[in-house]
């Protein structure tokens, strides 16, 4: 996650906390869309999305005192969201070994095309049978783009573990990808993707 | 690969900016009410603490109250004349000279064993044949069940005067039994055999072997009979031996006996004889107050209120004692004097609970 500073000219009603963070309201309108990316990559289900930005703000307002403190407001926003993340998906797992994960996919986005839904929805499916530190850091790394040491961080982990995971992640995609192709290419009047 | 990433980079949220202010109301809600539900377990966890530590103080406070039968150390001295001590079964022990130390060595359901260190005391004991009294005197130890008797150290040796009952007494190499009127001195200078004592009820050689008029007055003293017992020391003409514990028995029985100038060369004895007994500033002060208060001889007074004073600087009689020496000298009309006592008095207790009285009776001497 590659942070820079930004001078941002406050507004004269805008509130600001003592330590010159902006009060809770005012970092929610500013990371809540952030903070609901991440989640929204990570989990793919829209209703657990929504449950992982409220924690991840209550969280917040509960320490505030550390946020003050905190050079990076958004990098501490976004290593909540992975843990929460997480632990979502450890949760699920276990539920889905025990038959309880009845949930409907309901992606949290609304895809281009009807093929780009039926790809995502499968692919989903694909990484809820990876293990959850390999997705993770799989879509740290390809979709949020952070750099390696970062996911590291993120996955409380060592570099050299991040990129087998990474690595591990990245093969089962490509085999789902290479299926899916097949299938594309075994279907009449339809194009290479 | 390329596929999948950019697929994944078009998931996002499209929720418009109410939904996201929905969530972001919730998050409040749920911090406001995870604050008042560890508001609340806060206050579970403080009421249960006080409750538990209620709970704790009642049984450690109620603790000592099981325990009361232990064995315990506690050491009792007489602080005045006729300090009392009292035990769970009814008996009593009554604390005779000022220098009198009892120390408690066990008191339980079945047994009371103390110790008399010092001075003098009498002790009734109730009749309980499940409970064994023992005082240990020194190397002699009494042995009693149901009984009224004195005991007196004096250094090596030990009266014992029994009122009442029986009390065996035994001292290393000897057994007597006391019976009622007795009295002597244990352990005695001859000494009795041992194997002899053991299985007679055998006097001491100088203890009396029965009772004698002398014996009969004290009894009646002890009773508080004084009258009878003045009337006894008067009938038979009885010698009272130089005793400080006869001598003040002859006092008080003179005293309270209707015949107070009677009681004054008895308590005169213990002064001047006994200076060095711990009873003797008690002597004094009484002596000082009979003659000031009922036998108008205020000059007199002072100087036993002097003496008493003098015996003990330090006792409990003192502060009284300068008071009273001070009243004495103003009714005798020596006002130098009564100034002095009054000064040595403001120097001595400069917070006594006197010392408002002492102004008053000071404040129209010249």
């Amino acid at each position: 996650m590659k942070e820079s500073v930004t001078l941002r000219l406050v507004k004269p009603d805008e509130p600001v906390g003592a330590a010159g963070v902006p009060t809770m309201p005012v970092l929610y309108e500013r990371y809540s869309r952030y903070v609901a990316s991440i989640a929204a990559r990570l989990l793919g289900r829209e209703d657990e999305v929504k449950d992982v930005v409220q924690d991840v703000f209550v969280a917040a307002m509960e320490h505030l005192d550390e946020l003050e403190k905190s050079e990076s407001v958004k990098g501490w926003l976004g290593t909540i969201t992975v843990n929460k993340a997480t632990s979502r998906l450890r949760r699920r797992k276990v539920r889905a070994i025990f038959g309880l994960d009845s949930s409907v996919h309901t992606l949290p986005t609304s895809p281009a095309s009807p093929e780009q839904a039926a790809y995502l929805s499968e692919l989903y499916k694909e990484l809820d049978r990876l293990p959850v530190s390999h997705r993770v850091a799989w879509t740290l790394r390809y979709v949020q783009e952070e750099p390696l040491e970062d996911v590291a961080k993120l996955c409380d982990c060592s570099l050299a573990t991040v990129k087998r995971w990474i690595a591990s992640a990245q093969d089962a995609i490509v085999k789902l990808e290479s299926k899916q192709l097949d299938g594309i290419s075994h279907k009449p009047g339809q194009g290479q993707a | 690969m390329n596929r999948t990433i950019e697929a994944m980079k078009q998931v996002q949220p499209t929720w418009n900016d109410d939904e996201f202010g929905h969530l972001f109301v919730g998050a409040q809600q749920r911090v406001k009410q995870r604050r008042t539900r560890r508001k609340l377990a806060q206050a579970t966890f403080a009421t249960t603490g006080a409750v538990m530590l209620m709970v704790c103080g009642t049984w450690l406070l109620r603790k000592p109250t099981e325990q009361a039968s232990q064995p315990t150390a506690v050491v009792v001295q007489a602080t005045s004349g006729d300090q009392l001590l009292r035990f769970p079964d009814g008996s009593s022990v009554q604390l005779l000279s000022l220098n009198t130390t009892i120390t408690p060595r066990e008191v339980s359901a079945t047994q009371t064993h103390l110790e008399l260190v010092t001075g003098a005391a009498h002790f009734e004991v109730r009749s309980q044949p499940t409970i064994h009294f023992r005082v240990d005197v020194g190397t002699v130890a009494v042995e009693v069940l149901g009984t009224k008797f004195d005991l007196e150290r004096d250094k090596a040796r030990t009266m014992v005067r029994v009122q009442e009952g029986v009390v065996w007494v035994t001292w290393p190499g000897g057994v007597a039994e006391v019976q009622a009127g007795q009295s002597g001195w244990f352990p005695p200078v001859t000494g009795v055999p041992t194997g002899k004592a053991h299985n007679n009820s055998v006097a001491p050689k100088d203890a009396p072997a029965a009772p004698s008029p002398r014996t009969d007055w004290r009894r009646l003293a002890r009773r508080q009979d004084f009258g009878a017992a003045l009337s006894v020391l008067e009938r038979e003409r009885v010698q009272v031996s130089d005793e400080p514990g006869d001598l003040l028995l002859a006092a008080d029985s003179a005293r309270l006996g209707g015949k107070p100038a009677k009681a004054v060369p008895y308590l005169q004895s213990v002064v001047r004889r006994h200076p060095s007994d711990a009873r003797a500033p008690a002597a004094a002060f009484t002596l000082g107050r009979l003659l000031l208060d009922t036998l108008d001889a205020p000059h007199k007074a002072a100087v036993s209120f002097e003496q008493a004073q003098r015996l003990a600087p330090q006792g409990p009689l003192a502060e009284d004692a300068l008071f009273r020496q001070t009243e004495a000298w103003l009714r005798a009309g020596d006002s130098r004097r009564a100034k002095q006592s009054a000064a040595e008095y403001q120097r001595v207790f400069p917070k006594g609970r006197k010392l408002s009285a002492l102004r008053t009776l000071m404040a129209g001497t010249p």
